[in-house]
């Protein structure tokens, strides 16, 4: 190889350098802002960022009251997001979520039809029980969550930037809803689920949120401009050969039928995870990166959003539900065994 | 020091580290390749053939050379420096990446890499001393033990004297004794010959008696000179043995029998009585198989009760199974008459383990020369 090919085109820009630096303290400084709010949920507080500068939807699973509607407000005082939110229920329309042209007249006296945006054009969305909107009203929710437009009367209209939308849903009380197909749920870049704190958080909680609404009071560390400037960065982080093999191989290894699939997820796996997985874990992982201060994916970054972006991208046998397993399970044993080749 | 030189520090001493291990790990191969090799040789000239020390250091010298020129030949290579130094040293994929960069084609973000390169120039010193301080475990101590044992006992089975493998011994079964006829004069023990001698005396003069009744049966005119001519002749004959002795061909059984130096039998031959009786008493060394009775009285006895016995009946044979006999008992009397004498009594095989003493040699003269004066 000559010189030409190994010298590395450098720009000049000084400030260049401390961007990575810059990020990375601005995700601990977010992190530590919403530690303080939510009381031991760390990991889940981690998880939540990422995926907010990774440009991706999350859903939240969790038993009433432990702090999901709280979590959404205190990221969206955070970052200064505008946000909004929708209660889902059955008889939720679609024009609810993503807005209706409405009869106005304007000033000179002229009466034409007008967009009127829903609750889905805020930067943050807070979509509530999704599981108890009707299938068509979720279908209109996940196509602007994908296409990041709302399409009306023939006329698209862009969703602001940034856009994230966390979806939260009840595992009890499944009376009257309306399950999320695999295919909705593909969409989402990590299902997150909120573990019950332990004592010395309970503790703590009352410390925090007896009196007050904590995300009230928050003072934003960053704006819309820094969460898209930060995105961007993420998104030239590189990417090693070892890594991508590595992330290629996580997915691989979810697939019942595959040749390097893992004996558990042979044995218990129905569906395995699909190709827009493997985005996603490569996505959230620079953010990882990011965090770490580093311009370079590491293993441990993919092994640490592995779960919370396969959790509910696999469909396992019928036998191993029955069985008492689910996907948690199932996955730390096909991620533990991948983890042991890299 | 620039960034590249700091990595590349860090690459020559993880690459020294490596190479190292590459020697250490074929160290480990080779002891226990000698170990094997020790072994092998031991067995070898234990079982089969005679090892000699210089073939057993010719092969461990070849061993050795290969293993250590195998560890030598194989330089780790910049990717497996860069890779085991993400692995062990704290690099989180960080000299790979920047490895790959430099050398792919596809121009990677300028901003990115330059943080990559401070990146891992401020990581180098860390990783370094990660590596200074990493334990270096040989592991030697076990192949190393295990070859020096098989050393010691190869030495040991290889320069002891009678460790190699003798000539192969005369086997004790009659296929064995079978094989032993194949053999030559020459390769056949002198003690075999002469207890083949005295065995072919003793039956030789078993069968005269019972050719003499035969004889007198028939023709009384055959007188006791022509007998002990023929008995001695038979003695001295050894061609006339029956079939499954041992053929003495080479040694006259009358000298032997009075010499009888080297002898053999790992028991005394005198199962018969003493005195009077000496020859008289059963053969106990006869063969399970064969009757003891003389084949003229059994003869006698056939036609005596040829007259008076009833329908033949189909005999079981054990030692024939699926088969019988289906001739009449009168064609088989005269079948039997037709057969010629079977052999005497087989006497045990003849082992170097007891020598006949001249004593006992002396005895069985004398007992031969009783049985041809009682005829």
């Amino acid at each position: 190889m000559d010189e030409s090919q190994q010298a590395t085109p450098l720009t000049a820009d000084p400030a260049a350098d401390s961007a990575y630096a810059d990020a990375q303290r601005t995700l601990q400084d977010l992190r530590a802002l919403l530690d303080r709010v939510i009381v031991g949920q760390g990991e889940l507080v981690t998880h939540l960022v990422t995926a907010v500068f990774a440009g991706g939807h999350v859903l939240i699973e969790g038993l009433p009251g432990l702090g999901k509607t709280h979590l959404a407000k205190a990221l969206a005082a955070a970052l200064g997001l505008h946000w909004a939110r929708v209660q889902c229920t059955p008889d939720l329309m679609p024009a609810d979520v993503t807005g209706a042209e409405i009869y106005a007249t304007a000033a000179g006296g002229a009466s034409t039809f007008e967009f009127r945006p829903g609750p889905v054009f805020a930067q943050l969305v807070l979509v509530d029980e999704i599981n108890r909107a009707t299938p068509r009203t979720q279908s209109a929710l996940l196509e602007a969550m994908q296409e990041r437009q709302v399409t009306h009367a023939g006329i698209s209209h862009r969703l602001p930037t940034p856009f994230c939308v966390l979806a939260t849903q009840n595992p009890i009380e499944l009376e009257g809803t309306y399950p999320l197909p695999e295919a909705q749920l593909d969409r989402f870049m990590f299902k997150l689920t909120v573990p019950f704190p332990d004592r010395g958080s309970l503790r703590a909680l009352l410390d925090v949120s007896l009196d007050a609404e904590p995300a009230d009071t928050l003072q934003p560390i960053a704006g819309p401009a820094d969460v898209l400037r930060i995105a961007e960065l993420c998104r030239t982080v590189l990417l090693g050969e070892r890594c991508k093999e590595a992330a290629v191989d996580l997915i691989v290894a979810t697939q019942p039928d595959a040749s390097g699939s893992d004996t558990g997820a042979r044995r218990h796996i129905r569906y395995g995870a699909s190709p827009r997985a493997l985005q996603a874990v490569i996505r959230a992982a620079r953010v990882g990166a990011v965090m770490a201060g580093r311009s370079h994916v590491d293993i441990d970054d993919l092994a640490a959003i592995a779960l919370p972006v396969l959790r509910h991208r696999i469909l396992l046998r019928l036998e191993s539900e029955l069985d008492g397993l689910d996907a948690d399970a199932t996955l730390a044993s096909v991620i533990d065994g991948w983890r042991r080749q890299f | 020091m620039t960034a590249e030189a700091t990595v590349q520090s860090l690459q020559s001493a993880v690459r020294h580290r490596l190479w190292q291990g590459q020697f250490v790990a074929a160290a480990r191969r080779a002891l226990w390749g000698s170990a094997g090799l020790m072994l092998l040789a031991a067995v070898l000239h234990m079982a089969a053939r005679r090892v000699h020390v210089d073939a057993v250091l010719s092969a461990l010298v070849a061993l050795w050379a290969m293993t250590l020129a195998w560890a030598g030949l194989r330089r780790p290579s910049d990717s497996v420096c860069a890779l085991w130094a993400d692995r062990h040293l704290g690099g989180a994929s960080a000299f790979s990446t920047l490895l790959e960069m430099r050398e792919g084609k596809a121009v990677p973000n300028a901003r990115a890499m330059r943080w990559l390169e401070r990146w891992t120039e401020a990581q180098v010193p860390h990783s370094l001393r990660l590596l200074g301080g990493r334990h270096k475990s040989a592991r030697l101590s076990k192949p190393l033990l295990a070859m020096l044992v098989c050393t010691a006992l190869a030495t040991i089975v290889l320069t002891l004297p009678g460790t190699a493998p003798s000539a192969p011994r005369e086997p004790a079964s009659p296929s064995a004794t079978a094989a032993d006829r194949l053999l030559p004069d020459a390769e056949r023990p002198a003690s075999a010959d002469l207890v083949g001698a005295l065995a072919s005396a003793l039956r030789s003069t078993d069968s005269r008696r019972a050719s003499d009744r035969r004889d007198d049966s028939r023709a009384p005119a055959a007188g006791p000179g022509r007998s002990d001519a023929s008995s001695e002749s038979r003695v001295a004959q050894t061609g006339t043995a029956p079939p499954g002795e041992l053929s003495t061909s080479s040694a006259p059984a009358s000298g032997a029998a009075g010499e009888a130096a080297p002898t053999a039998g790992a028991k005394p031959t005198t199962s018969a009585g003493s005195g009077r009786d000496a020859g008289d008493s059963r053969d106990e060394r006869a063969d399970a198989g064969l009757s003891r009775v003389p084949q003229s009285t059994m003869q006698a006895q056939r036609r005596e009760s040829s007259g008076r016995r009833p329908a033949p009946e189909r005999q079981a044979d054990p030692d024939q199974l699926a088969t019988f006999d289906e001739e009449p008992p009168m064609h088989r009397m005269t079948t039997a008459r037709e057969v010629p004498d079977p052999a005497a009594a087989t006497p045990p095989p003849a082992t170097d383990a007891a020598p006949l003493t001249p004593t006992k040699a002396a005895y069985v003269y004398a007992w031969m020369k009783a049985s041809r004066q009682r005829r």
